[in-house]
């Protein structure tokens, strides 16, 4: 794990070998991953995405599977013949735009995308994950972003989201799930995100979102935690270090212009030191844990997150060997930035408001 | 199984090389087989429901299964079925005991409560309880608990409740949320409450100074009346005097951030903690509290 000079070193062949061997195959346990399989799909593309080692010869097969999983009723179910749900649909079409071949942006459905998307708004403002399923802010951003990425995000989509993603900012400064839930790093990404899509961050209140970040970076293990007062966890590199990427972002439209957001450094050497599992390969939760492809891909991200800040090539900051520096990654849709312009140039000619996108 | 006898499995159509294949466990993938046979049939019946039960020892994320469970348990139901719906609490209930932090099962809890009426709100609340003995932070049984008491309004014993489960662990971050949404949902947050609860909180600092959730809750409560401001800023400055313990809590000045933050007489204060913060009380984030004392200063 060190280079010839002592530094921490990113072990990209291993890495690379765990998610190849995952996409070949999962053991029986992952019975309980049935229901995710466009989720282990994306988590290992978007992972050698970022190592530089998308297997292109796998990719006509990726997008094979992948357009196995579309439901008649149009999006994506967790797996073939299953029923669409907002989750897989957004893993799908992340992965979709890691593979960024014709073929693969060819395979989307997107009059029946957004169909389902559209139906599975809610009164609240919020999405529903799947019809007789539950609403949270996951939905607002899942949708959202599958929306925006495949350019189907009408004002017809997006009404009352805004305002639904805004009520679940907390007293402490992060965002819960639904409104008046405890703060939680994975939906302050998806609030903070779903309201930068929709170039709604106004009404955020940054100050306390940023005091909340800067917060949950753990003192001794320089991770970040997911809640206030719990343990350390590696995925959270991404959904709170990506967070920290998204409020640079808007911080700089609003023309405070600024260094890269502090820690930055002490989470690379957690994910480093702490995430990676050697000798085998793959990253983790915290030291005791398994290796598995969710935690490999956002250890990887995080990593990604906290190597640049977005749009500022001025801003990179590697720690241990300077070979651990990963491709760049856009902090709403987490996938690769030039992955996330080659999609944009694909889909921006395509019809794309409500009257076509539900014209027969 | 005799039950399918006459049914055609269909199998999964994975195409010729699929991606992240499971070698599944035969029987998983022998009865799933059944069940899209079923989802293609559309039959919603005792022995579906029964097939899914099965599915779910083997996968409890599958959010397919348990929205069939539910078209079955619900055309049961209304069709005459009297005991169905009762039932399936108990079996969920044990369904949630091995798999607390399902999203699926807390979903299925919330159609069942909803579909079942307020008299089920009550022992919903109960089952929570027992639930949060096994995890006092599971983020499901938290979300659920607020969505029973805002849907059916009953508030009684649940400032009580947080308070017994800060008796047992003051830094249960999910409890102090949990009793800031009672306090602001459940009724008017006067100058006597926003009081209350400052109190409340500044109570259980002692023996548990740097606890981030209860300062942070004192101090939301303060931004909402003045007096109850006033209270707080008293009891951070008397800590602090003649190099009282406060003067070297982090916690402490980050609410004095805050507080002497909201008003132009105080921001030299406010910045003169934020520097304490950055040079001596929380180096971690000394960038962000130096930026803090710098917009301050501004």
């Amino acid at each position: 794990m060190l280079d010839d000079r002592r530094r921490p070193r990113l072990m990209r062949e291993r890495h690379v070998a765990y998610l190849m061997k995952g996409l070949g195959g999962l053991g029986g346990s992952y019975v309980a991953l049935d229901a995710s399989r466009p989720w282990l799909c994306y988590w290992i593309l978007h992972g050698m995405d970022l190592l530089d080692a998308l297997p292109e010869e796998k990719i006509d097969d990726c997008v094979a599977t992948l357009a196995k999983c579309r439901s008649p009723t149009g999006g994506y179910g967790g797996g073939p013949q299953q029923l669409a749900h907002c989750a897989p649909t957004y893993a799908a079409s992340l992965a979709i735009a890691v593979l960024g071949t014709r073929r693969a942006y060819e395979s989307v459905d997107r009059k029946g995308l957004y169909a389902f998307l559209l139906s599975m708004k809610d009164p609240s403002g919020g999405f529903r994950m799947h019809d007789d399923g539950e609403v949270d802010v996951r939905g607002t951003y899942t949708a959202l972003a599958v929306a925006a990425l495949f350019n189907v995000l009408t004002p017809e989509l997006a009404e009352g989201a805004a305002a639904y993603a805004l009520r679940c900012q907390t007293y402490e400064g992060g965002f819960g799930g639904e409104p008046g839930v405890e703060a939680h790093g994975g939906y302050v990404f998806c609030a903070l995100a779903a309201l930068v899509i929709l170039n709604a961050t106004d009404a955020v209140d940054l100050d306390a979102l940023e005091r909340w970040l800067a917060r949950r970076q753990t003192r001794v293990e320089g991770g970040f935690q997911g809640r206030t007062n719990k343990l350390v966890d590696g995925c959270y590199s991404f959904w709170q270090g990506g967070t920290l990427a998204l409020v640079a972002h808007v911080r700089r439209g609003h023309t405070r212009s600024d260094e890269a957001p502090p820690g930055l450094r002490a989470l690379q050497r957690y994910i480093l030191l702490c995430a990676q599992v050697y000798p085998e390969g793959g990253l983790r939760d915290k030291p005791g844990k398994n290796r598995d492809y969710y935690h490999t891909c956002y250890c990887l991200s995080g990593l990604a997150a906290s190597q640049r800040l977005y749009g500022d090539d001025a801003s990179t900051v590697v720690y241990g060997d300077p070979g651990n520096l990963l491709h760049e990654t856009h902090p709403v849709f987490n996938v690769r930035v030039d992955k996330v312009a080659r999609a944009a140039a694909f889909f921006a000619g395509l019809p794309h408001t409500h009257a076509e996108l539900t014209s027969a | 199984m005799a039950a399918y006898e006459d049914v055609v499995p269909i199998a999964q159509d994975d195409g010729p090389n699929p991606v992240v294949p499971i070698a599944y466990p035969a029987e998983y993938a022998r009865l799933m087989g059944f069940f899209r046979a079923f989802l293609a049939s559309g039959e919603r019946s005792p022995r579906v429901l029964d097939l899914t039960a099965d599915l779910l020892e083997h996968n409890a994320a599958h959010y397919t299964v348990w929205h069939v469970r539910r078209q079955c348990l619900f055309a049961l139901a209304d069709g005459g079925d009297a005991t169905v719906l009762g039932d399936e609490m108990a079996y969920s209930s044990d369904v949630a005991s091995g798999n607390p932090k399902n999203y699926q099962i807390w979903y299925h809890r919330r159609a069942l409560v909803e579909k079942l009426g307020g008299a089920y709100a009550r022992p919903e609340l109960t089952f929570i309880q027992d639930m949060l003995v096994g995890d006092a932070k599971n983020y499901h049984a938290w979300s659920h608990r607020l969505w029973v008491l805002t849907t059916y309004g009953d508030w009684d014993g649940e400032l009580a409740f947080v308070e017994s489960l800060h008796d047992d662990d003051v830094y249960n971050n999910s409890a102090w949320n949990h009793r800031y949404s009672v306090v602001a949902l459940s009724g008017a947050v006067d100058a006597a409450v926003c009081r209350r609860e400052v109190d409340y909180a500044l109570a259980r600092v002692p023996g548990a100074e740097e606890n981030e959730s209860s300062w942070v809750f004192a101090t939301a409560f303060a931004k909402r009346d003045a007096g109850a401001a006033a209270a707080l800023v008293a009891f951070c400055e008397d800590a602090k005097r003649d190099g009282g313990w406060g003067a070297s809590c982090g916690c402490l000045h980050a609410a004095l951030v805050d507080l002497y933050g909201r008003d132009d007489a105080t921001k030299p204060q406010a910045a003169a903690c934020a520097r304490a913060l950055a040079s001596e009380l929380d180096v971690t984030r000394a960038k962000f509290w130096t930026h803090k004392a710098e917009a301050l200063t501004a």
